[in-house]
């Protein structure tokens, strides 16, 4: 069917905006591999060449960005300086699949932990930030999922543990503020406990004072 | 009022300046996809909250998912789950939108954000159907809401109001009447939004949304940040009195605008649209 065709094309257009930068600039050509009439590929061409269609893209950039930085947005924090060549990366080959936009964010933990694993990318407090996110949101998952009445009695509530290799009173504080933590932080070992006590994240470490 | 997370306080709190709650469902479960069995998980903390405020305020349904453009999904177990939903909570009224953001059946694509379709014969003859059959597995009034564009499609076969004056005629759905999507729509594109509604079958507008928007490179976008501006409230003054089967207007605000708005700001524009619909809505949002 022609118009499913052409909403398929529209999409890509829309998720992988490198699609529509071609269209703007060759015209039709990029366009061969869907069946369109030619209405439908002058319209796509009109399309890419139309202002509206950037802002387009910027817009669905934005919404599929909403639920990774809702879950991490430490790590997007650390990692301002490279997140939008990561995410351009990341997207390239990698399509929402769905319209709630679930598993963007399981999507980007993947991808990062895969980058660190490899060595194609290194930052010293990454992975340490990394988990601390994903431990919390996990124990946050649990809890929507929880019915009522069915929630762990104190000293029975879920808790995970995250190894900090720097100091987390001197690298989670500035990113909680939204900026950048101190380069150079010296090394150790500094575990960190983190429950969910009813519907609160409570962070707890051995270090005096935090 | 449409619910969104920086309201769980404020519903508790104000539930008797509300004369409806719009809810967005899908925000209450987990979709797995259709090929999943079970589809949907229901998330009890929202579930919850909803059962709680149902209540004490009628909800109508205002979903995001059906994606009723699609050409090639037509998501009739989707529908059921939201018949599930009208049923639990006796909403008055649910609501889509006329665009698409699925593609590819099978191997389903989305395109993180809703797309509109060209106006074509083409379009209403796959919607007709499919509205009919929407309308009667819900088994309430179904109301499509019309589109924010940021871009035209050249020769299209009927203008948006031809479009909907049809589709609604010919289906007898109802129209969600976005004021801040045509006043976007006009800024960005150039036309008088009045001219526009005038052309319209207002005679099918059952609720209304106002907003705020806010300026993105080179545009007025559909944002939802703030109050709505004075131009989207003359619209509503033009629609209010021509709309006779009018029964909601809706506030919509992103939740990243509570600091903007708090409890004063959201009541204030509560209170401004019952001061233009002319008459306490309370009594016209039940049949
Ligand atoms: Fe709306």
């Amino acid at each position: 069917m022609a118009l499913s065709e052409f909403q398929r094309a529209l999409s890509e257009m829309t998720v992988a905006p490198s699609l529509a930068a071609r269209v703007r600039a060759e015209g039709e050509p990029p366009l061969a591999a869907y069946d369109l009439t030619a209405r439908e590929r002058a319209r796509l061409v009109a399309v890419a060449q139309h202002p509206g269609m950037d802002l387009n893209c910027t817009l669905a950039r934005g919404n599929r960005f909403g639920p990774i930085v809702d879950v991490l947005p430490l790590t997007c924090t650390l990692l301002k300086p490279w997140l939008r060549e990561l995410l351009n990366e990341l997207w390239q080959n990698k399509r929402p699949e769905n319209y709630q936009l679930s598993g963007e964010e399981h999507a980007f933990v993947a991808f990062l932990q895969g980058k660190l694993a490899g060595g194609e990318f290194s930052h010293p407090y990454l992975a340490e930030v990394l988990e601390y996110e994903t431990a919390s949101w996990a124990l946050v998952q649990s809890l929507r999922h929880t019915a009522e009445g069915d929630e762990p009695p104190p000293g029975a509530e879920p808790f995970r543990v995250v190894l900090f290799t720097h100091d987390p009173a001197a690298l989670l504080p500035p990113l909680e503020a939204g900026a950048l933590p101190p380069d150079g932080l010296p090394g150790g070992r500094y575990p960190v406990r983190v429950t969910l006590r009813g519907d609160t994240l409570v962070v707890e470490h051995e270090t005096p004072g935090w | 009022m449409l619910f969104n997370p920086a309201l769980a306080d404020f519903v508790h709190t104000h539930s008797a300046s509300l004369d409806y709650l719009a809810v967005i469902p899908d925000r209450s479960w987990v979709d797995h996809g259709p090929a999943a069995s079970p589809r949907f998980d229901d998330l009890p903390e929202s579930v919850r909250l909803f059962e709680q405020t149902a209540l004490r305020v009628p909800l109508v349904m205002h979903s995001i998912g059906m994606s009723i453009c699609s050409a090639d999904i037509f998501d009739a177990a989707y529908v059921d789950q939201l018949a599930r939903w009208r049923g639990l909570y006796q909403c008055a009224w649910a609501s889509d939108h006329l665009s698409f953001s699925r593609s590819g059946a099978g191997h389903e694509s989305n395109a993180a954000m809703a797309l509109p379709s060209p106006y074509d014969r083409e379009l209403l003859d796959l919607l007709i159907p499919r509205v009919d059959a929407v309308q009667q597995r819900l088994g309430c009034p179904f109301l499509l809401e019309n589109n924010v564009y940021y871009f035209t499609y050249p020769d299209q076969e009927m203008t948006e109001a031809e479009f909907l004056n049809e589709l609604t005629a010919r289906t007898g759905c109802s129209l969600l009447l976005d004021l801040h999507n045509v006043h976007t729509n006009a800024l960005n594109h150039g036309f008088d939004p009045i001219e526009f509604l005038g052309s319209l079958d207002l005679s099918r507008v059952l609720e209304v949304h106002v907003a705020g928007g806010s300026a993105m490179m080179g545009f007025h976008t559909d944002s939802h940040t703030g109050p709505a501006p004075d131009a989207v409230w003359d619209l509503l003054r033009f629609v209010a009195p021509r709309a006779p089967a009018l029964r909601g207007v809706t506030f919509e605000f992103h939740e990243s605008s509570w600091p903007l708005l708090r409890t004063a700001g959201v009541l204030g524009q509560l209170d401004r649209a019952r001061s233009i619909a002319a008459q306490p809505l309370h009594s016209s949002i039940w049949p």
